[in-house]
């Protein structure tokens, strides 16, 4: 299979108007997520809700690969049941184990509909991880957390990225949470 | 995760033998930070941005 790196052939810049005016349309295929970064992504970030990032190809016309969107967020240990609790707690060295551990949101991602199947998902996954990693990390923080479409091809994607549940079951979650739409999945950057 | 001798009065008095094995110990902590190689990736994709014009 021909493959797409996004490293080789693409920039990460923060999305804002100018990316658009420079760069052709984008859609991920998805309605909901199409427009949260078409009319949605300027407003949250001027609220400081969530700052989006996008992956434009080098070469011109530019193309709007992925974009991203990134929150500060935790994990409230509170939040969890007895079991579940200690067993997520075994994540963490026992000396600092407390209520709360700083956590990374990722609020959206979308890859583009015409490049889908390039791995660019994964791609965009493995890259934040390493950046939350990064030396020039203003904040300390351990999790990258994601509030995941609760549908099987959403679910193995980051599973198959070595995410996993907070909640062992959705009756758990839903416990919390009063939904099953979504999954709350967590990735350990200790890993 | 460093380990501190000053904060840590259970290793008052440790021997060089015993800290090694503490540390040894320790060292799953420590193995996900960044390879050269990874730095060096996310250094680039960080200077390509902050290089590039429209």
């Amino acid at each position: 299979m021909e493959s797409f790196s996004l490293y080789e052939h693409c920039v990460m810049l923060p999305y804002d108007n100018k990316i658009k005016e420079n760069s052709l349309p984008f859609s991920c295929g998805n309605y909901d997520l199409d427009d949260f970064f078409q009319n949605e992504s300027e407003l949250y970030e001027k609220e400081l809700l969530g700052k989006t990032y996008c992956w434009i190809t080098e070469s011109r016309p530019h193309r709007i690969v992925a974009l991203f969107t990134l929150a500060n967020d935790s994990i409230k240990t509170i939040n969890l049941d007895k079991s579940t609790r200690n067993r997520f707690n075994r994540n963490i060295n026992n000396s600092k184990r407390g209520r709360s551990y700083p956590a990374a949101l990722i609020g959206r991602i979308g890859v583009n509909k015409g490049l889908q199947g390039f791995n660019i998902g994964s791609q965009l996954i493995d890259f934040i991880k390493k950046w939350f990693r990064h030396e020039d990390n203003k904040t300390g923080c351990r999790f990258l957390v994601v509030d995941a479409y609760n549908n099987p091809r959403t679910l193995k994607f980051y599973e198959n990225n070595n995410f996993k549940y907070l909640y062992r079951t959705e009756e758990e979650e839903e416990l919390y949470f009063k939904t099953t739409m979504t999954r709350m999945m967590y990735f350990d950057l200790k890993k | 995760m460093a380990i501190s001798i000053k904060s840590s009065p259970v290793l008052t008095g440790i021997t060089a033998k015993r800290f090694d094995a503490l540390v040894e110990q320790n060292k799953s902590i420590d193995a996900r930070t960044l390879s050269e190689t990874e730095k060096n990736q996310i250094d680039n994709v960080l200077m390509k941005s902050k290089n590039f014009s429209f």
